[in-house]
């Protein structure tokens, strides 16, 4: 419930003893507008990519997965039903959509980022992982010149394939000003160049990387993976900047969360749900 | 009573039945066979406790004898022309092996899965990442292994050398002071001497007498073995296993032919009066341990020179690393055609010398430290070894036996090029393969 000020609490007042409200009607004419106006549509429309992002969120038709449990749990913290919109192709474009008003929020695996927090607000963070690094073995040993693995990582200057249109093309020219950043429409692509050698470094976080090699278990030949303990990606719900209740109630729902997800958590319920899909 | 039981136990069927029988127990209890691998364990380290101080006394006295005999100075020389031609040849059979069998030539598809899943480890780990890094630097200077290459050789305490098997150092020690011995053969040298012979006599004796214990502790050995392995990696990477087996027997046969033309003898006489050295070389995975009963082969059963034999065999076991280059030069193969490089003709013969270096390097090593060092010629090639180590690391017990069957037999051919032809006496007529004298 909002805190009511003198003067509004004057108003609500008045306006019963004027109009013969009932106070509990008067009581909702001063919700706050974010909360207003989503009563009004009677129903919380929550964006998330297209492509399927287990263990956060998949499958065909009704979706499940962490980030569908947490907008059920938004749904019922409002009172109001949720309808998935997955229409959209990037990461970039369901931040977009939340700044058209396209979506109310996002629980999409959505990286905070500075640029991103430019457009909308971030609740707090929900999941946070490591940045990670997947070198083709073969070009890491021809760039190395004795170097160990840290050394050229500081100051890599190959190429490192990124998912176009996610926080990652954003962190690769943060984090590796020296090297080139070649961009790809899907993850399993970069996974391919990286296997291949047509770039040097595939770079994700660190439950993505660890993921290829229970998808596929021959990738550990070609692939080396490198977590970097000092840059973190932190994954929260993405709300409008003209929503600070909403964004208050969201970060609620975030604290009474049941555990923090971390990334061998999420490697063990990735690991049950694609042993159950019998991969 | 007490020499039937010695011939019953020193009996090479008795030893290759035991042999069989491990074999079988690891594959259907490996548990048990598990537990058994201390008892393998505490019988190489008894034989181990006793091999250096031969080897001490062996060198030491050999080469204060060569020092001071300004005759035998060419052996000397012999030594280095013959050990630089047999690493080489090793190197070249090598390669050959490694070109009719290609090590991963066949690996593709599943094969790639069950490799990947070799790397990964066992089910029950979280899929961690191989390596995790910082962005902000600790920025050391990187560490070149070539300045610390040489630290290997030099001695610096000949006790710690000896107390931590460190093979290089404790020749080198022998041959620097063993030199300066000779000076002084006239002032006590001689009586020092004597000293180092009966240390080498009672080591000899103390050897001969775990033998007979052989039979047993091969059991432990092989069985905890077998058990270990398991059936797997030997699958995946059976094209890796074919070639070293193919490089292995072609060097043996190498090592038999000029063995039995130095004899006169046919080399399967030749290969039956050392049977019982492979067999020791094959089991124990030793090449140092198997020295007093290939010296004791080469002498009695073989007829060879006691005194020159005594000097050159040991030493060459000890350094003369013809065992592992020949894994280096095949090790690498496989990693080349695993990850599709086609090396360069300048590249094959930077291979060929590395592996020389890294088989020079390895002295004194066992095992998975062996295995690392493919990492000294892997790096000239630029070749990544990570994940390749992980897959030598699974088969080794297989080819670790195999290195060191080639390394003691190896030797044992150089040593006869280099040794006097033996005279035709009686001790070959009466030698059959089971004695010990």
């Amino acid at each position: 419930m909002p805190v009511m000020n003198r003067r509004s609490l004057v108003r609500a007042l008045g306006a019963v003893a004027l109009t013969g409200l009932t106070p509990l009607r008067a009581l909702a004419q001063t919700l706050p507008p974010d909360l207003a106006a989503l009563s009004a549509r009677g129903k919380l429309v929550v964006g998330m990519t297209e492509a399927d992002t287990p263990p956060f969120f998949s499958g065909p038709g009704e979706p499940h997965g962490i980030d569908v449990d947490i907008a059920h749990a938004i749904g019922a913290a409002l009172e109001l039903p949720v309808e998935f919109n997955r229409g959209f192709k990037t990461f970039n474009d369901v931040v977009n959509g939340i700044a058209l008003g396209t979506v109310d929020l996002a629980t999409s695996k959505i990286s905070r980022t500075f640029k991103r927090s430019r457009l909308v607000s971030f609740s707090k963070p929900y999941v946070q992982l490591r940045h990670a690094l997947m070198f083709n073995r073969l070009r890491l040993a021809q760039a190395a010149r004795g170097r160990d693995v840290a050394d050229v990582t500081r100051t890599f200057e190959g190429s490192i394939g990124v998912v176009t249109g996610s926080a990652w093309v954003t962190f690769a020219h943060e984090h590796f000003p020296h090297a080139k950043v070649v961009e790809f429409e899907t993850w399993p692509e970069v996974i391919a160049a990286a296997v291949s050698g047509s770039v040097d470094a595939g770079y994700r976080d660190e439950f993505e990387v660890r993921r290829i090699a229970i998808d596929q278990p021959d990738s550990a030949i070609n692939l080396r993976t490198v977590a970097i303990a000092d840059a973190r990606d932190f994954i929260s719900v993405a709300v409008p900047w003209t929503a600070p209740q909403v964004l208050a109630i969201v970060d609620q729902v975030i604290d009474a969360l049941p555990q923090p997800y971390t990334a061998d958590l999420l490697i063990d319920l990735y690991r049950a749900q694609s042993g159950a899909a019998g991969h | 009573m007490g020499g039937v039981l010695s011939r019953l136990l020193l009996n090479p069927v008795l030893v290759l039945a035991s042999l069989a029988a491990a074999v079988l127990f690891g594959f259907s209890s490996p548990a048990l066979a598990s537990a058994l691998e201390p008892l393998g364990g505490y019988y190489l380290s008894l034989l181990k406790v006793v091999v250096l101080p031969y080897l001490f006394s062996a060198i030491m006295s050999g080469i204060a004898h060569i020092a001071a005999d300004p005759a035998s100075r060419r052996y000397l020389g012999r030594i280095v022309v013959v050990c630089i031609l047999a690493m080489i040849t090793a190197a070249l059979v090598g390669l050959a092996a490694g070109f009719v069998f290609p090590p991963a030539g066949q690996v593709s598809g599943v094969a790639l899965a069950a490799l990947g899943d070799i790397v990964n480890g066992s089910s029950a780990r979280r899929f961690v990442t191989d390596t995790v890094v910082t962005l902000s630097s600790g920025s050391g200077a990187p560490a070149g292994t070539g300045d610390n290459f040489f630290e290997n050789f030099i001695p610096e305490n000949i006790f710690l050398a000896l107390s931590s098997g460190d093979t290089i150092k404790v020749v080198l020690f022998c041959a620097v002071f063993g030199a300066a011995l000779s000076r002084h053969l006239d002032h006590g040298g001689r009586t020092l001497l004597g000293l180092l012979q009966v240390v080498q006599l009672t080591s000899a004796e103390i050897i001969r007498g775990l033998n007979l214990l052989l039979p047993f502790a091969l059991f432990a050995m092989i069985s905890s073995q077998v058990a270990h392995v398991g059936v797997g990696p030997l699958i995946s990477l059976g094209g890796f296993l074919l070639a070293q087996l193919a490089a292995a027997v072609g060097l043996v046969g190498i090592s038999l032919l000029l063995i039995a033309q130095r004899t006169g003898l046919s080399p399967v006489a030749a290969a039956v009066r050392l049977g019982d050295v492979m067999m020791q070389a094959l089991t124990t995975r030793s090449s140092i341990a198997c020295i007093p009963q290939a010296v004791d082969a080469m002498t009695h059963r073989l007829g060879f020179a006691r005194s020159v034999t005594e000097l050159v065999l040991p030493l060459c076991i000890a350094i003369n690393r013809i065992g592992p280059i020949f894994y280096y030069v095949i090790g690498a193969m496989f990693i080349a055609q695993i990850y599709g490089v086609m090396l360069e003709p300048q590249e094959w013969g930077i291979l060929v010398v590395a592996a020389i270096g890294a088989g020079i390097a390895s002295s004194g090593g066992t095992g998975p430290i062996t295995v690392l060092l493919i990492g000294l010629v892997a790096e000239p090639l630029k070749l990544p070894i990570e994940a390749a180590v992980v897959l030598f690391i699974a088969v080794d017990p297989i080819v670790d036996a195999l290195r060191t069957v080639v390394q003691v037999v190896g030797n044992c051919a150089v040593s006869a090029l280099i040794v006097p032809v033996p005279e035709k006496s009686t001790d070959l007529a009466t030698a059959s393969g089971t004695a010990t004298s």
